[in-house]
């Protein structure tokens, strides 16, 4: 019997407490609360008491909780919406993703595959792939204190073009200092040049200077004199000078003493009458006497006689001996002396070729020689070369101690 | 030492004069002796033995006796005498000294006749 009272008692005791909470309905559902018989159908702030709940070993439902529907719609019992996302939509949704990741993994096969593809095509094997990719962690490393150094030199470059500028700067100033002296000095030079020689200048003593050109021009007549031209002392013309004797009753006179060692030109009718010395490249084109004892370097005849009668007494081109030679033709042969001969041959017993260093014009030149008692024979003669034979009384070609030989014709 | 020597070697090149031997097709030898501004191949050509073998040697190269000079021909490089051609002047000299002696004889002959 006792063991039928103590379950009694906490079976009533459970009842107690179960029955002590009750469903109702409040604004957007239903809850738990404290019940009593009381509150049954009551309504109270905003909630009503549907009917209580007893809850013992296991929960019993009253009959009014029979009245809700399977899913609990309206009951304020939805589990669906517990989340506040009824459950179709959720289904709905979860579908949507599944058919996006299937879609994904689609696309990512698709991708491994032409991976897989590049890679075989390009013939790369996985270990050059990573051997590559070290390669370029390297690099990239490498770049990165390539980057660190090229960073300190661009700054040392910038702190060296600021100093440049500086010394650009002070470069500048300079020249234009410089630029303001020279304006000066070209001013001081134009002053010099309208003041060293007036049209009436003369020189009472020796003179020395450098002038760029110095033109003499006299009327007819006028001696180029001591009284008359730019000095009366002893000149030394070491310029281009250009003198011109205007044509007419007299000749321009040179009657001083003159050292003539620039390029000069007389164009002129001009008397040079004094022991002058021309040293340089001097030019007398007109019809000039030169009566003193006149010193050249070396005079260039520029005229052919042509088809007219020579001038007596007259250098011409072509009558200018144009070489000579003098040689032994014996044992070894020696050479004298000579003049545009460039070479000598030795052929045989008495037997000789001179070769001209500057040709004549053809062949058309005459040949002078002599060989002690024997004679010389023309034996060729071109252009370029003479070939000549020493012979004796009887023909007969033989070598000679001294053989002399001129040439003179056209070049 | 050593700088005298290399003078002395200077001077003897400086002094060493050239000269081209040149082997012509008669067999025989033109030697060209430069003067100045002397071109070996341009007086070669212009003396008319262009293509012709040669050698360009030192004047102290050259015989001194030319007693036989047209017998001479160019051969391994240097100037021999030809012995025929050799011949062949010694029989004319001596065809030369006959003659001059048969013309003395002559002489005599003539002499003694108009002294008969």
């Amino acid at each position: 019997m006792k063991k039928y009272i103590l379950p009694f008692l906490i079976t009533i005791l459970l009842g107690y407490f179960t029955i002590s909470y009750g469903l109702f309905t409040e604004e957007g559902g239903t809850s738990l609360a404290t019940w009593t018989e009381e509150d049954a159908g009551q309504t109270t702030a905003g909630r009503q008491f549907l009917t209580p709940v007893i809850f013992s070993s296991s929960v019993y439902l009253p009959s009014t909780a029979n009245q809700i529907s399977g899913a609990g719609t309206g009951s304020g019992l939805d589990a669906d919406m517990l989340d506040g996302t009824h459950l179709s939509s959720i289904n709905t949704s979860t579908a949507s993703l599944q058919t996006q990741i299937d879609t994904l993994e689609v696309s990512t096969g698709t991708l491994q595959t032409d991976l897989a593809t590049e890679v075989s095509d390009r013939g790369l094997a996985d270990t050059a792939i990573g051997v590559a990719t070290g390669t370029l962690r390297t690099d990239i490393t490498a770049l990165g204190v390539s980057t660190g150094s090229l960073l300190t030199t661009i700054q040392s470059i910038q702190a060296d073009t600021t100093t440049l500028q500086g010394l650009i700067d002070t470069l500048e100033t300079d020249t234009s200092t410089l630029a303001g002296l020279i304006d000066q000095l070209e001013l001081d030079t134009a002053t010099l040049s309208t003041s060293k020689l007036n049209a009436n200048a003369s020189f009472g003593g020796d003179v020395s200077g450098t002038y760029d050109d110095i033109s003499v021009n006299k009327a007819k007549g006028v001696d180029l004199d001591t009284a008359s031209w730019v000095t009366d002392q002893y000149l030394i013309m070491k310029g281009t000078y250009v003198v011109t004797a205007a044509a007419g009753a007299g000749d321009a006179i040179l009657s001083a003493d003159q050292d003539f060692t620039g390029a000069n030109t007389f164009s002129g009718g001009i008397n040079v009458t004094a022991i002058s010395t021309f040293t340089a490249n001097t030019s007398f084109s007109g019809t000039n006497t030169h009566t003193g004892l006149e010193t050249f370097d070396r005079i260039a005849i520029s005229s052919a006689m042509g088809e007219g009668t020579p001038v007596a007494n007259t250098l011409y081109k072509d009558n200018i001996i144009k070489g000579w030679i003098s040689f032994n033709g014996t044992g070894v042969i020696a050479i004298n002396a000579s003049f545009n001969v460039s070479s000598i041959s030795d052929n045989g017993t008495g037997d000789y070729t001179i070769s001209w260093d500057v040709d004549f014009a053809n062949a058309n030149y005459a040949e002078a020689g002599m060989c002690g008692d024997d004679y010389l024979s023309q034996a060729a003669i071109a252009a370029e070369t003479l070939r000549i034979m020493a012979k004796n009384d009887a023909g007969t070609a033989t070598d000679n101690g001294l053989i002399t030989v001129i040439a003179v014709g056209s070049q | 030492m050593r700088i005298l020597l290399i003078i002395l070697f200077s001077v003897s090149v400086l002094s060493a004069e050239t000269v081209r031997v040149i082997s012509r097709t008669d067999g025989g030898v033109s030697i060209i002796y430069p003067v100045k501004n002397c071109d070996f191949n341009k007086t070669q050509k212009e003396l008319g033995f262009e293509g012709r073998p040669y050698k360009d040697v030192d004047k102290s190269l050259i015989p001194t006796d030319r007693k036989y000079r047209n017998a001479w021909k160019f051969e391994k490089d240097k100037i021999i005498i030809d012995a025929v051609k050799q011949t062949e002047i010694d029989n004319k000299v001596a065809e030369k000294t006959l003659y001059e002696r048969i013309v003395a004889i002559e002489q005599k002959v003539n002499t003694l006749e108009a002294v008969k």
